[in-house]
C-alpha cells in the first residue's frame, strides 16, 4: 500500500475522482452485459427499504477507498437471479445471493478501479448488512433497477493514524 | 476440447460457462475450479486445453498459478478473465506467459476474438 499520494489523487474526493456520470456508464455497461441486454440502471430516486443488503470491495493504491453496492434483499436476489439466467434454481439460498451480489460489486470496482489514474489492488468482494462506516467524502449514485432503489456509494478512506 | 473455468465466484463461473456456449463453444468439455490452487491441480488431473481464470482469487490467486503452472514445465494456453484489466496487470500477464486478458464485463464477442486464435 502506497502512503504517498500521487498529485493526480492527492487531496481530491471520490466525486472528483469518479463522477458520477463515469460511475453511471461503467454500472450501464455491467447490467447490460451481465445482468441483460433490456435491464437498465435509472437514474431517479426513492426511499430504501428498511432492510438492507450490502456488497464492497476496497481499492488499495495512491487513493484509498471503498465501492459499495447497496439495495433490498429482495432486489439482490433477482439481481443473483439476472446473473445465473435460466440457471438460476427456483429457491436461492443465501450463499448464491452472497456470491452473485458480491460479485457485482467486484465487477464494479474493477471497473472504476482502471480509471483511476494510478495502478491499484482491488479486495476480495465482501457482503452483509451493514458495510463499513464510509469516509467524510460519501459519494452516492442512486439508480432505480425494476422499481427497486440501488445505491452505488463511493467513499475515500483514510489510513489510521 | 477440454476448458477449465477457475473462479472463486460460482456464479462467475456460470456465466464465463454460458458465455463461452453463446461464444460457440458448446461442445467442448468444461471443468471448474474454485481458486488457482484447485485450478494447479485440475490442470495435472484433467489436461485441459485452455484455462480461463479469474485473477483475484484467495488460497492461490490466478497469476500465482500461472507462473507455478510455468515453472513446472506446463505450457498449457492461459487466460485471464478477471474484473481487473490494467495496463500494469495485462503486462504482468503476458510476462507471466498468459495470451490474453478479458476485463469483466465481457461479451460473446470479446471471448470469440480472443479464444479463436487459441482453440479455434
Amino acid at each position: 500500500m502506497s502512503e504517498l499520494l500521487s498529485p493526480e489523487v492527492d487531496g481530491a474526493t471520490a466525486a472528483e475522482l469518479l463522477p458520477e456520470e463515469t460511475v453511471r456508464a461503467i454500472a450501464d455497461e455491467i447490467w447490460a452485459s451481465f445482468i441483460g441486454e433490456d435491464e437498465v440502471l435509472v437514474p431517479l430516486d426513492c426511499d430504501l427499504p428498511s432492510e438492507t443488503v450490502s456488497a464492497w470491495v476496497g481499492i488499495d493504491g495512491p487513493w484509498r477507498g471503498r465501492v459499495v453496492l447497496t439495495c433490498s434483499t429482495s432486489a439482490a436476489e433477482e439481481l443473483t437471479r439476472a446473473l445465473l439466467r435460466g440457471r438460476a434454481p427456483a429457491v436461492l439460498d443465501a450463499e448464491d445471493v452472497e456470491d452473485g451480489f458480491g460479485e457485482l460489486a467486484n465487477v464494479l470496482g474493477g471497473g472504476l478501479k482502471a480509471l483511476l489514474p494510478e495502478a491499484s489492488s482491488l479486495t476480495l468482494p465482501m457482503v452483509g448488512a451493514t458495510p463499513p462506516s464510509n469516509g467524510t467524502d460519501e459519494h452516492v449514485v442512486t439508480s432505480l433497477w425494476r422499481g427497486e432503489r440501488i445505491d452505488i456509494v463511493i467513499c475515500s478512506v483514510p489510513l489510521p493514524h | 476440447m477440454k476448458i477449465l473455468v477457475a473462479d472463486d465466484s460460482r456464479v462467475m463461473r456460470q456465466i464465463v460457462i454460458r458465455t463461452l456456449r453463446q461464444a460457440g463453444y458448446d461442445s467442448h468439455e468444461v471443468v471448474e475450479a474454485e481458486n488457482g490452487r484447485e485450478a494447479l491441480d485440475k490442470v495435472a488431473s484433467e489436461a485441459p486445453d485452455l484455462v480461463l481464470s479469474d485473477w483475484n482469487m484467495p488460497e492461490m490467486t490466478g497469476i500465482e498459478c500461472l507462473r507455478a503452472l510455468r515453472a513446472s514445465g506446463s505450457q498449457v494456453p492461459f487466460g485471464f478473465v478477471t474484473s481487473e484489466g490494467s495496463d500494469d496487470m495485462r503486462s504482468t500477464a503476458s510476462a507471466a506467459g498468459a495470451l490474453f486478458l478479458i476485463a469483466k464485463p465481457f461479451t460473446a464477442d470479446t471471448f470469440e476474438d480472443h479464444l479463436a486464435p487459441v482453440i479455434g
